[in-house]
C-alpha cells in the first residue's frame, strides 16, 4: 500500500506503533472549547466512525491531528511522529461544502491534485499522471465523468471525487470529514465498497460521520465524542444504545462552559 | 484606394517603431495582468490587490521627491517604481496586521488601508506641486494611467517584467491551483500555504507597479480581475482559462495603446478597462456556458456536429452532451495541455 520511503522513515518499527495515537488533546475555538484531554489510539487498521452531535469537537479532533487548527494541550502522532513528519502517510478529506465547487476544474484535475507531492515542485502533470487519476475516479466509478466540470457533479459523484484525490495519496491513514454527508445509495454503497478495500490493503480510515443508522453496515469501530471523549471501541460493543444516549442526551453539566 | 483609419492602422502595427513597440510592451503587461489575475480571483484577492494598488500613489510622490533631492529627474521610473514598491508592501502588512492582531474583519482592514494611503499620497502629490521643481505635471499619469510620450526602454523592461511574471506563475500552476481551490487540503498535504499565498499577493505587488505607468493605480486592479472573469466563462479548467485570461488582458491593453497614440488625451488605463469589460459583457451574455438556457439549444446542436465541437474548443467545454467527441479531442489536445503547466 505505502512504498517504503527513505524521506518518511516508514519501518518495521511502525508496525508496533498506533497508526494515530491521541494524547489529553484540548483544542479551543475563540474561548470555547472544542475538545477537552481527547485521549484515544486508534486500532492498527480498519474502518472507524466519530460519532457526535454538532459542535462535539469532531471536525476540529481531524484539523488539529493534521495540524491545520492549532491545539491548546496534549499531543496527536501518526506513528509515533507529529502529522508534519507523517505527511506521506496520511490522506485528508475535507467536508465537501468547504470548496467553491464552481471553480474551473474537471474531475480528473482535482483526483491529480493527490498526486501533486509525487510530480514534485516546478513539474507538470504529466500525461501519466492524468492517466493515474482516472485510475482513482474509476475506482470510485466515476471513469466516465474524468472530464465533467465538478459542479456539473451531484453531491454524492463530489464526494467520491474528494475520495478518489484521498485514494491518490496512496496513504495509510486516512482521516475524512463527513465523507457520506449528502450522498445517494449509490455513493455509499460505491464509498463503502472502496472502505472495505482499504480495510484488506491495511489502512486505517477515519471518518466524521453523521448518520447513526449506517454505523454498524459500514464501520468496525466507533469513537463516541461530545467535546469529550464518551466512549471508543468495536462497533458491536460500543455503538450501544446506552452509550449513544450518553453522547446525545442531557447535555454533561461538567463541561458546559455558558 | 483610400487611406486606412488611423485608428485600423495603428492597430495593424502600421504606427512608427515607437508606437508598435510601446504597443507590445503594453499587451505584455495586459497577459501578465491576466495571468495573475486568475489566481487573484480564484484566492479572492481582488479587494486586497485595490487596496495595494491605491497604496501606490504614497509612493510614487516619495520616489518622486527622492528622485528630486538626489539630483535626478522627478520622472525616473525607477524611483517611482521602487517607492510605489515599497508604500504597497506597507499596506499589504497593514492589511494582513490589521486582520489579524485586531477584531476587524479583512474587508474593513482592506478598505481602511486603501483609504488612509491614497489619502496620504493626494496630499504628497499637493506638497510635490508646490516644489520648485519641473516635472510634477507629469506625475497624474500615474493615476490613470498613459503610453503618449513612452520611451522605447520603458516599453522593453515592461514586458521584461511581464516575461518574468508569467514564467513565476507557470513554474508554481498546480500548487497554486491547488490552494486556490483547497486551501485546507493543501496544508494538511505539507504545503506552505502561507508562503504560496504570499507569492499570489507578491506577483500582484509586481503586476500593479509593472503597470502604473499603462494602466495607473486607480484601475489597475479592473485590469486584474475583469479578464479572468471574462475568461471564466470560455474554460471550465485552470490553464486553458489562464491562457484565454492572457489573450484577454493583452487585447485589452493593445487596444488602449493604439487608441492613446492617436489621442494622446484618453487616459490608457481607461479605455483598457473598457475594453476588457466590453469583452466581458461578450463572454457573460454570448458564450453559451452549460448552466444558461442559450447554452441547452446550443448542446442539442452540439451532440450533431463533432466537427464544429472539436474545431471550437469553447464550444466543446460547455457541452456536456458530446462528451465522446469531448474525449477524443482531450486525446489531441492532451499535448498541447502539458506545457499550461509546465509553462
Amino acid at each position: 500500500m505505502l512504498a517504503p520511503s527513505p524521506s518518511s522513515g516508514l519501518s518495521p518499527e511502525m508496525k508496533t506503533i498506533p497508526p494515530l495515537s491521541v494524547r489529553d488533546l484540548t483544542v479551543q475555538y475563540g474561548g470555547r472549547t472544542a475538545l477537552e484531554r481527547f485521549s484515544w489510539d486508534a486500532p492498527e487498521r480498519g474502518l472507524v466512525a466519530i460519532v457526535g452531535p454538532n459542535g462535539a469537537g469532531k471536525s476540529s479532533l481531524l484539523k488539529t491531528v493534521l495540524g491545520l487548527v492549532p491545539k491548546a494541550g496534549g499531543s496527536a502522532e501518526i506513528f509515533g511522529k507529529p502529522a508534519s513528519e507523517r505527511r506521506d502517510a496520511i490522506a485528508y478529506g475535507p467536508q465537501r461544502a468547504s470548496v467553491d465547487w464552481d471553480f474551473p476544474a474537471t474531475a480528473a484535475d482535482v483526483v491529480a491534485m493527490g498526486l501533486y507531492r509525487k510530480i514534485g515542485w516546478l513539474k507538470p502533470v504529466r500525461t501519466s499522471d492524468r492517466a493515474s487519476a482516472r485510475h482513482y475516479l474509476d475506482m470510485v466509478r466515476l471513469g466516465e465523468f474524468a472530464d465533467s466540470q465538478i459542479g456539473a457533479l451531484s453531491g454524492g459523484q463530489q464526494q467520491r471525487v474528494f475520495l478518489a484525490r484521498a485514494l491518490a495519496q496512496q496513504a495509510k491513514v486516512f482521516l475524512l470529514d463527513e465523507p457520506f454527508a449528502g450522498v445517494d445509495a449509490l455513493t455509499e454503497g460505491v464509498m463503502a465498497g472502496v472502505f472495505r478495500d482499504l480495510r484488506e490493503a491495511g489502512a486505517l480510515v477515519v471518518c466524521v460521520h453523521h448518520d447513526l443508522s449506517s454505523v454498524k453496515e459500514i464501520f468496525d469501530h466507533v469513537v463516541l465524542l461530545n467535546r469529550k471523549l464518551i466512549a471508543s471501541g468495536p462497533v458491536a460493543t460500543t455503538f450501544t444504545p446506552d452509550n449513544i444516549a450518553r453522547t446525545y442526551g442531557v447535555p454533561l453539566s461538567l463541561n458546559s462552559s455558558t | 484606394m483610400s487611406e486606412l483609419h488611423p485608428l485600423l492602422a495603428i492597430l495593424l502595427l502600421q504606427a512608427g517603431y515607437n508606437t508598435v513597440v510601446v504597443m507590445l510592451g503594453a499587451a505584455a503587461l495586459g497577459a501578465a495582468t491576466g495571468i495573475v489575475g486568475v489566481f487573484a480571483m480564484l484566492r479572492r484577492r481582488a479587494l486586497v490587490a485595490d487596496a495595494v494598488a491605491h497604496a501606490t500613489l504614497p509612493g510614487v510622490a516619495l520616489g518622486f521627491i527622492a528622485a528630486v533631492a538626489l539630483g535626478f529627474s522627478g520622472k525616473n521610473l525607477s524611483f517611482l517604481m521602487a517607492g510605489a514598491a515599497i508604500t504597497a508592501v506597507l499596506a499589504a502588512l497593514s492589511i494582513q496586521w490589521i486582520a489579524s492582531r485586531t477584531r476587524l474583519t479583512e474587508d474593513t482592514a482592506v478598505a481602511s488601508v486603501l483609504a488612509v494611503f491614497f489619502a496620504l499620497g493626494i496630499v504628497l502629490l499637493t506638497v510635490i506641486q508646490t516644489l520648485k521643481t519641473g516635472g510634477q505635471a507629469g506625475l497624474d499619469i500615474y493615476l490613470l494611467g498613459a503610453t503618449a510620450g513612452m520611451l522605447r526602454e520603458e516599453a522593453i523592461t515592461l514586458a521584461a517584467f511581464s516575461l518574468i511574471v508569467a514564467l513565476v506563475v507557470a513554474a508554481l500552476f498546480k500548487e497554486l491551483t491547488l490552494i486556490s481551490f483547497d486551501a485546507d487540503y493543501a496544508r494538511a498535504h505539507g504545503f506552505p500555504v502561507r508562503l504560496l499565498d504570499l507569492a499570489v499577493l507578491g506577483l500582484v505587488l509586481a503586476v500593479v507597479v509593472i503597470g502604473l505607468r499603462v494602466v495607473g493605480l486607480v484601475l489597475i486592479v479592473a485590469l486584474l480581475i475583469t479578464p479572468p472573469a471574462a475568461a471564466r466563462f470560455w474554460s471550465d479548467h485552470t490553464g486553458r482559462m489562464t491562457l484565454i485570461s492572457a489573450a484577454i488582458g493583452a487585447v485589452s491593453a493593445y487596444v488602449g495603446a493604439a487608441i492613446s497614440a492617436i489621442s494622446p488625451d484618453t487616459p490608457t488605463g481607461a479605455v483598457i478597462v473598457l475594453v476588457a469589460f466590453a469583452i466581458l459583457s461578450f463572454s457573460v451574455f454570448l458564450v453559451p456556458r452549460a448552466e444558461s438556457s442559450f447554452a441547452r439549444s446550443v448542446r442539442e446542436d452540439c451532440g450533431v456536429h463533432h466537427d464544429l465541437i472539436s474545431s471550437d474548443r469553447s464550444t466543446r467545454s460547455s457541452c456536456r452532451h458530446a462528451r465522446r467527441a469531448r474525449l477524443r479531442a482531450h486525446r489531441e489536445f492532451s499535448g498541447i495541455d502539458a506545457p499550461e503547466h509546465a509553462g
